[in-house]
């Protein structure tokens, strides 16, 4: 007798940090519009406090704060080893940036200092997702999950978040946590959904510096997610910006706001009808074995060009 | 000099994997709060209609009904019915066991005429209640309004109300003339017989009218326990009652604050700037909208329309009520619809049910036509295109191909000219692009939204990478660690990776390529 089971797929939508709570609202505002058809669960991670009635308007199902109180932080500076090395090496680092004051209201810009509390907290954060797994699986009725992490590129938590999340639910020890009592085939592999962060370096331009600090983590987000792509801990991740050749530029919260969300619903809405037949035989399977083939790449270029400090090793041309 | 040369502002462009993407949207926005303001003024005359209707004549039963004297009476004519209870005429010999009957009954002897007389009396009372309630119930489901204002006088009759003694003189009036019968009887042979005949005669006909009196004192003690019982579940009813008439009214304040809470966010979204992504269109003001759908359903006034709307608007819930709110039927009385579905629903479903009995020239559709399908198809297909750019590197010469979708997103047509309208959308839409994927709209969503996509290409071909670069080494110098510890093996401890120094060098990006 065959098993002729229909696959029921959720998104568990991560926000991650202030900007990627931004597509809470809209996003809600369609879902309910389309009369909640859509197998949707959101829940916010944030070093700092939601905005207030996030929760109460039921813009979200749930909250995972991912952070210290002063003492916490007082103690973690104490004895930062027993938090694990990646603590240790980090309150090493930048101690000084460790304010039991400041840490209180979030990253701040500094990534690694949301990755300081994400590592004390990792426990939690893993016990948190389960919890929320299971009330998604009772809510939604879902065998699969697709994790989509919202988050922008150039904060100080969402950028950070993305990436750790990403990174740990690699890990078995981690992606078992998540998974506790749940079977290890229910979730799959997370997309990202990323604002790039033009609009609030626009809002600091009269800092430059602040300016730097933003489009820098932006920078190195490119690099570490490249990175964790290449682990296979991302299906796809989808950029928006701030503009494009036709007219559009999205310089303003409201209108980030809008687009995210609106975009994000969409993409919810016609995944499995209309987005994934599309890409199932062309762009997933380009992002198995697709390289860029082009030579304007630092690894090809002679060694007679290369600066003597750049060790870098040569280019195979995208055999590997 | 070190020549400077094109390259990617990346290291190991050749081992990133084509997993990157764009996504953007584009939608259209009627520029005015016509069909939110007529929303508003409507169902503010819709929910008068409904809770102003009045109590159909005859409806209700009188509280009289309710009264124990008035089914003490019915209790009485089946107390008579009882072989034990009943009449026993001038025979002294029943009005004797009359007498015995009653004066158990009275003594609260438990015996299984006692129970069944309770019993009796409890059905009658409570059978009574209960068509009260039915009878209220009913009323409530037509005139939410108007039976609230009835229940607050039930409520207090019920209470003011005081319950009738029953006459305890009588029995033991009867017991006094059957002593006086006994004594006749023992000196019967001292009275002349024509007069002990006479007052056996008097005392047997006073006994008769006392056993009536009897009966019916009987019938109203057990009546008034019942009542004590059933008084207090009538009020309880009342009370629920009287809440849920509350609550609709609450409820449709909830909703007309979500109404108005639309039109606010309506208001607050026309202003749209022209770099947006947002297409305005010119819509029809609320007179406009109320002056067409008078057109449209026929309507001789407001009044007539409210009516007509309040129809669509119950037919509405009706429909919605499995999906969204389960644990009430979709026959339940209109009221408990309005209290159990979120005001934000219902608000939604007032708006679409507004929208549908627009008149001519006034849906979306035909907003569009008059603007101009072709332009709107334009702006909406070429703004939502996504916000990367894959600096011409998108060839497959370069080994990138990626996947490019658009999704356009139509809303259901209401008036006799939208499907054609319809049509032509998707023709020039299609016209642009031939791979455009169509899809239908929710009911409450009154616009057309496009969503693009472009799937498969490396992070370093795009666009911003060099910018990003520039600041990324820019906030190395003073002091800035971009990087999470450990997550690249290049930068162990979050500081900037010194080979994009290198790549800086070799190829900044204000320089033009060759």
């Amino acid at each position: 007798m065959s098993d002729q089971a229909t696959s029921k797929t959720g998104f568990l939508n991560l926000y991650l940090g202030g900007s990627g709570t931004l597509a809470a609202d809209p996003f809600k505002e369609l879902w309910k519009a389309d009369g909640g058809t859509v197998p949707a669960y959101a829940v916010v991670l944030d070093t700092d406090n939601p905005p207030p009635g996030l929760l109460d308007r039921g813009l979200v199902d749930g909250f995972i704060p991912v952070r210290l109180d002063a003492d916490q932080i007082r103690a973690v500076k104490a004895t930062p080893q027993s938090f694990g090395p990646t603590v240790e090496e980090i309150a090493r680092e930048v101690g000084m940036l460790l304010s039991e004051e400041e840490l209180c209201h979030g990253a701040r810009t500094t990534r690694c200092l949301a990755q300081l509390l994400f590592e004390v907290r990792r426990g939690d954060v893993a016990a948190a997702l389960n919890h929320h797994l299971r009330e998604f699986m009772h809510r939604g009725g879902c065998n699969k999950i697709l994790p989509v992490l919202v988050a922008s590129s150039g904060g100080g938590t969402g950028s950070s978040l993305i990436i750790l999340l990403a990174a740990a639910l690699l890990q078995n020890e981690f992606r078992n946590l998540v998974l506790q009592s749940l079977t290890k085939g229910l979730l799959l592999t997370p997309l990202g959904f990323v604002v790039e962060p033009h609009y609030r370096a626009i809002q600091h331009a009269e800092q430059p510096d602040h300016t730097s600090k933003i489009l820098g983590n932006a920078m190195a987000f490119r690099i570490e997610s490249a990175r964790i792509e290449k682990l296979g801990g991302f299906k796809n991740i989808y950029h928006l910006g701030l503009s494009n050749t036709k007219g559009a530029v999205l310089d303003s919260e409201r209108d980030v706001a809008r687009v995210l969300g609106t975009c994000l619903y969409q993409f919810e809405k016609h995944y499995e009808a209309k987005i994934k037949p599309r890409t199932v035989d062309t762009s997933d399977l380009q992002g198995i074995f697709g390289r860029y083939t082009g030579q304007d790449v630092l690894e090809a270029l002679p060694k007679r060009v290369r600066p003597p400090f750049a060790a870098v090793a040569p280019s195979d041309n995208g055999r590997s | 000099m070190q020549p400077k040369i094109p390259c990617l502002s990346m290291l190991a462009v050749h081992e990133q994997c084509l997993r990157r993407a764009g996504i953007n949207a584009a939608y259209v926005q009627v520029e005015s709060t016509g069909v939110n303001d007529a929303a508003c003024r409507l169902f503010a005359r819709v929910t008068d209609m409904l809770l102003a209707r009045p109590i159909e004549q005859g409806t209700l039963p009188g509280l009289d009904s309710l009264h124990p004297e008035s089914l003490s009476e019915k209790h009485y004519a089946q107390l008579a019915a009882i072989p034990a209870l009943s009449d026993p005429g001038l025979n002294a010999e029943n009005q004797d066991a009359r007498f015995r009957v009653l004066r158990d009954l009275r003594g609260n002897v438990g015996s299984d005429l006692a129970r069944e007389l309770a019993a009796r009396a409890h059905a009658i009372v409570h059978d009574e209640a209960e068509r009260f309630c039915s009878a209220l119930q009913g009323a409530y489901a037509v005139a939410p309004g108007a039976v609230r204002e009835a229940v607050l006088g039930v409520k207090s009759a019920l209470e003011r109300m005081r319950l009738p003694v029953s006459n305890d003189k009588a029995l033991p009036r009867w017991l006094n003339l059957k002593n006086i019968a006994d004594k006749l009887r023992q000196r019967r042979a001292v009275l002349p017989p024509c007069t002990v005949k006479l007052l056996h005669e008097t005392i047997a006909s006073e006994v008769r009218d006392l056993y009536e009196v009897c009966l019916r004192g009987l019938a109203l003690t057990c009546i008034v326990a019942a009542w004590g019982e059933e008084k207090s579940k009538l009020l309880r009813f009342l009370e629920d009652l009287a809440k849920r008439t509350s609550d609709v009214v609450a409820a449709t304040t909830s909703v007309k604050k979500c109404l108005e809470d639309k039109r606010a966010s309506v208001t607050r979204d026309q202003h749209v700037s022209r770099a947006s992504v947002v297409k305005p269109l010119a819509g029809p003001n609320e007179d406009q909208v109320i002056a067409g759908m008078l057109a449209q359903l026929h309507a001789g006034d407001e009044t007539a329309l409210a009516r007509v709307l309040l129809d669509r608007f119950e037919t509405s819930l009706r429909e919605v009520c499995p999906r969204i709110c389960a644990w009430i039927g979709p026959t339940e009385p209109f009221p408990e619809l309005l209290r159990h579905i979120l005001p934000d629903t219902q608000a939604n479903e007032f708006l679409v049910v507004v929208a549908q009995a627009m008149g001519p020239g006034q849906s979306l559709y035909e907003v569009l036509e008059r603007d101009g399908i072709d332009d709107a198809v334009d702006f909406l297909y070429h703004r939502s295109e996504p916000t990367v750019d894959l600096s011409g590197r998108d060839m497959p010469q370069l080994g990138i191909c990626p996947e490019r979708l658009c999704i356009v997103t139509l809303p259901t047509p209401h008036g006799p000219k939208d499907c054609k309208i319809r049509d032509d959308a998707r023709a020039a839409f299609e016209k642009i692009d031939p791979t455009c994927t169509f899809v239908d709209a929710p009911a409450t969503d009154r616009s057309v939204t496009v969503t693009r996509l472009i799937i498969g290409f490396p992070i370093a071909i795009e666009g911003q990478t060099p910018n990003l670069l520039s600041h990324y080494l820019e906030a190395k110098k003073h002091g800035h660690r971009p990087h999470l510890f450990g997550v690249v093996p290049e930068s162990p401890d979050g500081k900037a990776i010194d080979q994009y120094d290198a790549l800086l060098s070799i190829s900044p990006p204000h320089e033009r390529e060759p």
